[in-house]
């Protein structure tokens, strides 16, 4: 049953992924949807096949396979904004600034994701949806800053003041990420969050299948961002032609 | 179907159709920005 649940999702994505890598402009683009592809696959079977039934939480612990590995693209999409934004006040090059825009609108994908998938494992695991502790919320507040960013960024376009206020804020906003990844230590044990998986010396097959889940989400979020940088490239293109273009 | 399958279906289902959907997203937006262009080409060749 397990694996037919993480075939269809599986298959959905994949699927997707082998239609965008047909006739893409980019070579690399249609590399690295097929890498993605791979790695989805491998994933998809370990998690089905390989990763034990844990015994006291039974097949709900199998949604850690997919929990965990959002966090890596989550936090790379935040760090990229923000590496993207001291590029982009170093240079005044517009295409660190798209960098930015990109990797911080892909990273909230992952981040609702995380958010998502969190709940939906806490409810028959701790028998609540959501409890306020400090690395539930942290992450809420995290996704907050992350979307305040992409708001900013849709009302304030265009201007460089705008990119510049945008850069500065979306490097200030990595300072939530340490806070978030060391919320379950600072908590001293107030929390129902278990510590951070590289901690808890887990078993050879799982830890596997979650290296496997984090490579192939990392691959995934790879590929969106180079699809959405095409999308803020093209946008920008059409910008600076309607501002040559003579006006009626 | 068991209350842990239900949950795990879930989880699931809405990473894979999260995912899907903001890369159809992505893709409609390509091709809307990229038929922009190829319009606005034509239309300065024709001015």
């Amino acid at each position: 049953m397990v694996s037919l649940f993480v075939g269809g999702a599986v298959l959905a994505v994949s699927g997707w992924l082998v239609w965008l890598s047909r006739g893409r402009e980019h070579r690399g683009h249609s590399v690295a949807g097929l890498l993605a592809l791979a790695a989805l696959l491998l994933w998809a079977w370990m998690v089905a096949f390989h990763a034990p039934v844990e015994r006291a939480q039974g097949l709900v612990q199998k949604i850690f396979y997919v929990h965990v590995p959002c966090v890596i693209p989550a936090y790379l999409g935040f760090g990229l904004t923000a590496l993207a934004g001291i590029g982009f006040l170093r240079s005044r090059n517009e295409s660190w600034d798209r960098l930015a825009a990109a990797s911080a609108e892909v990273g909230v994908v992952f981040c609702s994701l995380i958010l998502a998938t969190g709940p939906i494992w806490a409810k028959p695991v701790w028998g609540h949806w959501w409890v306020w502790d400090l690395r539930l919320t942290s992450t809420l507040v995290l996704w907050f800053i992350y979307l305040a960013y992409l708001l900013l960024r849709g009302f304030a376009f265009g201007s460089d003041t705008a990119r510049t206020f945008t850069a500065v804020y979306g490097i200030v906003g990595t300072a939530a990420i340490p806070f978030v990844y060391f919320a379950v230590d600072l908590a001293r044990g107030d929390t129902l969050h278990p510590s951070n998986p590289a901690r808890e010396g887990l078993p050879a097959a799982m830890s596997e299948t979650l290296g496997a889940g984090m490579v192939a989400f990392v691959l995934v979020f790879g590929f969106l961002t180079a699809r959405r940088l095409a999308a803020a490239r093209l946008e920008s293109d059409l910008l600076e032609a309607s501002e040559r273009s003579p006006v009626g | 179907m068991t209350g842990g399958e239900v949950y795990l279906a879930a989880a699931y289902a809405i990473v894979g159709l999260v995912l899907l959907g903001y890369a159809i997203f992505v893709e409609r937006r390509i091709r809307a920005l990229r038929r922009s262009r190829e319009s606005s080409r034509e239309g300065g060749r024709a001015g």
